[in-house]
């Protein structure tokens, strides 16, 4: 069953002379539950298409379906409302708020949405993600891994349809990778969430269902690993 | 061009907003120093152009011919010797003298160049035969005095100028910490490529130099700019018309500016300037290349658990106000130059106009309503001889208003001895003065009964309430009989006990000298009464029903001065001496008067109020000016300052942000914070402010009441600056918002993933 669906997806940068080209006729359908690979040389436009796929950048043409909406079919303030409840985005340097404390950055897309988080929620999440005993620190008071541990509670955290992380182990050594990524594969197991991960980490890739292989703003290879 | 060169301006031309900011807050803090310059400039020479106004001279020689002033004209100190002639006595011709400036003993001058044109320096009677204008001899540097005066005048302003000059260091800093810190990075990877730490201190040096070209013209011309607006504000508005003529302020006060002034003000902007940059610079070569390269600007180390603006407004609350706080240091001292600006332009003309109604209403209240007090001793025994007074007064043409009272006293028949009473006459002027020019019975009227008014002070007076009688008052009234002193001695001791000796002070021998003998002895009188007079109308502090009937301690029977000359004979001898009050005629006319009065045989000044008015009006006026200009330049830095932190925070913050939209922050919730972090700066500047009026007005309460002695609450409103600070408070909220909204519409330009990748 398509659960994400995107067709003849483009996306250009400046005009003219400058204009670049970041995706060219991109399509591909993903099913529910399936945890993406998308790998590829630097500039070839995975995080333009991770940006586009979590409606923080509109494409330039093309549509993007999730769940059978069509996400640009919204207007500004209906996308932010999606953002927070259908999609959780996780960043290579975190990009944690540093004013909010470990478990406050992680209820942050709660918060935005006028609930308050529940206690046994929180409670998990930071047990599921040993941050426990860090609930009350501060980002510039955690390491790497502790901070992108924060980074996948907050986007876990609302239970999101749609994970799309962007090299989320790139700045971590390799024991927190391991440790990331199967915190992303228990989530994907648990949860059923669809995930999309930016890697440029062979091994990472392979764990995953399928892998897709972006060159010049157009997908050049599609591999699936494992039968879902 | 070097490549330090080229990296500065390649620098300044790609970081156009903060280029932009910083060249503005070069040209606010340039513009606040000239504002300063050239108001103090400005100030300084309407005071002198008033002095000169009033007398055109150094020194005024009382009586001189046209031959002497050409020779005092020789003496290479003395700059002019103008003729003119003696306003009180036409036959007499005086010289105004103006000497050269910075002259350091004018006393000397005097000496040798009177002593050339054969002139005394004392006249006949010993007296001095010239008379010094020091007012105007200190504004022209005329005299050892003078540069104390003055000296002391430039201590002030240097006071001023060195605060401002710390201000303008904080604006000027608090630009160049901002752009260098977006490029910490930037500088760590040109030292990690072998740019010398020298190199670095001079790319940003140099930035400076660039900034300045364009900030420092620009600031003067802004200062020239915004002080020709105030200038021409106080001129329009009338504010000092309180203390001068609008003709006199037309007239004399003139905008002027003088060039060294704007080089001054150029030369220490670009001192200031130079060390921001070279601070700065010093800063960043401080930290090692990695340090510079791995820095996060904005990372935070604690924060306030708990806020006031989370308890009210939720989480947006709470993360503005954690934001506001990143960089408490620029927080409060936003706040601290906001709260300033705000107090004193909203309550520095409350307090100064307070303090100058309670004063204005404590010489009211003592009486003192007019321009001079003014004697006149005479030999005469005609108990009329004030007449003549009066006359001499108003045919000199100097003064009108010429208010004037006389009268005796008593002791109230069938009571005991202390009960007093005073009989006084007024004259017209003075009985209108009296009454507040409100009197309940006219002075026609009174003067044509021949009656009196009866005025009783509240006290223990239930023993003189028992002898009023509705129409008429009994009393004893003092009876002044005189011996001289060959008669006296002819009686016999017992005779002797009832009389006193009355002496007076001989000038020449310098001692006490018997004249001859006093004694009092009182007779019965009846005075018809012609209405009873409630307390409250002739006091501004009693309550309405004071009346008679509350209780009495002393009594006043105020009649015409007519109805005196009627009957002075029932007291005895008349007085040696009188007091009159006037006002001067006209403004232009105060030198002529007090000359006229100081030249008088029987008339001489008493208490100068006119002098003293006009010198108190001057200070306060002077104080009015500089807090005016103080509270401008103020707000500016405070504005300025304001501008940069919201505009900045804003910048710095928007890889921040921007991951808030991505996680789902609404552009309505982004301003809501924004609106939050604004709100904190101006409120909390804005209920310090409102504290701090009220502090003020209360301490000028307290003050007035030292000064005048008396409690002045009812002419100070405590609260009157409130509705200025509130809607100050509001302007600079509104500022606030129109900053964050243009900032934040300056981000949206770019994409959420640019914005993102501002730290990435």
């Amino acid at each position: 069953m398509e659960f994400l669906k995107i067709e003849h997806l483009c996306k250009t940068y400046g005009k003219g002379e400058g204009e670049v080209k970041a995706l060219s006729d991109v399509s591909f359908t993903v099913p529910k539950g399936q945890m993406v690979a998308v790998i590829g040389p630097s500039g070839s436009g995975k995080s333009t298409l991770l940006h586009i796929l979590g409606g923080v950048e509109r494409p330039t043409s093309g549509t993007v379906w999730l769940d059978g909406q069509d996400v640009y079919q919204q207007n500004n303030k209906n996308l932010a409302i999606f953002r927070r409840r259908q999609v959780g985005l996780i960043y290579q340097f975190y990009n944690l708020i540093p004013v909010l404390n470990v478990e406050e950055n992680m209820t942050l897309p709660m918060l935005l949405d006028g609930r308050k988080a529940k206690k046994e929620r929180v409670e998990e999440m930071l047990k599921l993600l040993g941050l426990t005993e860090r609930r009350r620190h501060l980002p510039s008071q955690l390491s790497g891994g502790q901070q992108q541990r924060t980074s996948i509670g907050r986007a876990l955290f609302t239970s999101p349809n749609i994970i799309l992380a962007d090299e989320p182990t790139g700045n971590l050594d390799s024991k927190n990778s391991a440790e990331i990524i199967a915190l992303l594969r228990k989530s994907n197991q648990e949860f059923n969430q669809t995930m999309m991960i930016i890697t440029h980490d062979e091994n990472i890739a392979l764990q995953c269902d399928r892998i897709l292989t972006i060159s010049d703003g157009r997908i050049v290879e599609d591999v699936l690993t494992h039968q879902t | 061009m070097n490549i330090q060169s080229t990296l500065a301006k390649r620098y300044i031309f790609s970081q156009k907003r903060h280029s932009v900011l910083t060249i503005c807050s070069i040209a606010a803090a340039i513009s606040l120093m000239t504002i300063l310059f050239v108001g103090f400039s400005v100030v300084l020479n309407f005071q002198r152009a008033l002095e000169y106004d009033e007398a055109p001279y150094h020194c005024m020689v009382e009586s001189i011919t046209a031959k002497q002033a050409e020779i005092l004209c020789e003496d290479p100190d003395i700059m002019s010797c103008e003729i003119i002639e003696d306003p009180s006595n036409p036959d007499i011709q005086q010289g105004q003298i103006l000497f050269r400036k910075f002259i350091k003993d004018e006393l000397v001058v005097i000496e040798r160049a009177f002593a050339a044109a054969g002139l005394p320096m004392d006249d006949e009677a010993g007296n001095s035969s010239f008379y010094l204008n020091t007012e105007l001899m200190q504004y022209d540097l005329v005299g050892i005095q003078a540069w104390y005066t003055i000296a002391t005048y430039f201590a002030l302003f240097f006071v001023a100028v060195i605060l401002l000059v710390m201000a303008m260091r904080l604006v000027i800093d608090t630009a160049f910490e901002i752009s260098s810190k977006e490029r910490e990075r930037q500088f760590g990877a040109l030292q990690s490529i072998g740019a010398t730490p020298n190199q670095i201190v001079k790319i940003i040096t140099l930035e400076g130099t660039f900034f300045s070209l364009i900030g420092i013209p620009l600031g003067l011309l802004c200062g020239i700019g915004l002080t020709y607006l105030v200038y021409a504000m106080i001129v329009r508005n009338g504010l000092l018309e309180i203390a001068y003529t609008p003709e006199k302020i037309e007239r004399l006060l003139r905008f002027t500016v003088e060039p060294w002034m704007l080089v001054v003000c150029a030369g220490i902007g670009y001192f200031w300037v130079w060390l921001s940059a070279y601070s700065t610079g010093m800063r960043i070569i401080r930290m090692s290349p990695i340090q510079a390269i791995t820095s996060r600007s904005n990372t935070v180390e604690r924060v306030k658990k708990h806020s006031i603006y989370g308890l009210l407004c939720g989480w947006s609350g709470k993360l503005a106000a954690r934001n506001a706080r990143r960089s408490k240091k620029r927080f409060w001292i936003t706040v601290v130059s906001l709260t300033i600006s705000i107090t004193l332009f909203s309550t520095s003309s409350y307090a100064i106009n307070g303090f100058i109604d309670s004063y204005e209403r404590y010489l009211v209240d003592m009486g003192v309503n007019y321009d001079f007090l003014v004697t006149y001793a005479h030999k005469s025994e005609n108990a009329l001889a004030y007449l003549d007074a009066i006359t001499e007064l108003e045919q000199s043409g100097y003064f009108k208003d010429i208010a004037f009272e006389t009268g005796t006293w008593g002791k109230i028949t069938d009571n005991s001895d202390y009960e007093s009473i005073s009989i006084l006459y007024y004259n017209q002027t003075t009985y209108e003065n009296f009454f507040y020019d409100k009197p309940s019975v006219s002075y026609e009227e009174l003067k044509e009964s021949g009656k009196y008014l009866l005025l009783a002070y509240p006290s223990d007076g239930e023993k003189i309430k028992n002898v009023l009688d509705e129409d008429s008052l009994s009393a004893n009234i003092a009876h002044w009989n005189h011996l001289s002193v060959e008669a006296y001695e002819a009686l016999t001791p017992e005779e002797q006990e009832q009389w006193h000796p009355e002496t007076q002070f001989d000038e020449q021998s310098g001692e006490e000298i018997l004249i001859r003998y006093d004694s009092i002895t009182f007779n019965p009188q009846t005075y018809p009464i012609l209405k009873n007079i409630p307390y409250s109308d002739i006091t501004l502090d009693a309550p309405e029903d004071d009346t008679l009937e509350d209780g009495l301690g002393s009594i006043i029977l105020v009649g015409a001065i007519e109805t005196y000359e009627q009957c002075y004979t029932d007291y005895g001898f008349p007085a040696r001496e009188y007091e009159f009050h006037c006002n001067l005629a006209e403004d232009d006319s105060y030198y002529d008067a007090v000359r006229f009065l100081e030249a008088h045989d029987t008339l001489s000044l008493e208490w100068d109020v006119y002098r003293m008015n006009e010198s108190n009006r001057s200070t306060f006026t002077i104080t009015r000016m500089i807090v005016t200009f103080l509270s401008l330049m103020l707000a500016i830095i405070s504005i300025v300052n304001m501008i940069n932190i919201i505009s900045t925070g804003i910048l710095n913050r928007r890889s921040e942000l921007a991951t808030m939209q991505c996680i789902g922050m609404t552009k309505g919730q982004m301003y809501r914070m924004t609106v939050i972090e604004c709100m904190q700066y101006v409120l909390t500047s804005g209920i310090v402010a409102s504290l701090v009026s009220i502090a003020i007005m209360v301490i000028t309460a307290k003050f007035s009441q030292l000064m005048t002695g008396e409690a002045l609450e009812s002419v100070i409103d405590y609260t009157g600056p409130q509705p200025m600070i509130w809607l100050c408070t509001a302007a600079a909220f509104g500022l606030a918002l129109v900053t964050a909204f243009f900032s934040i519409q300056g981000l949206r330009k770019q994409s959420l993933v640019d914005q993102i990748r501002s730290i990435d």
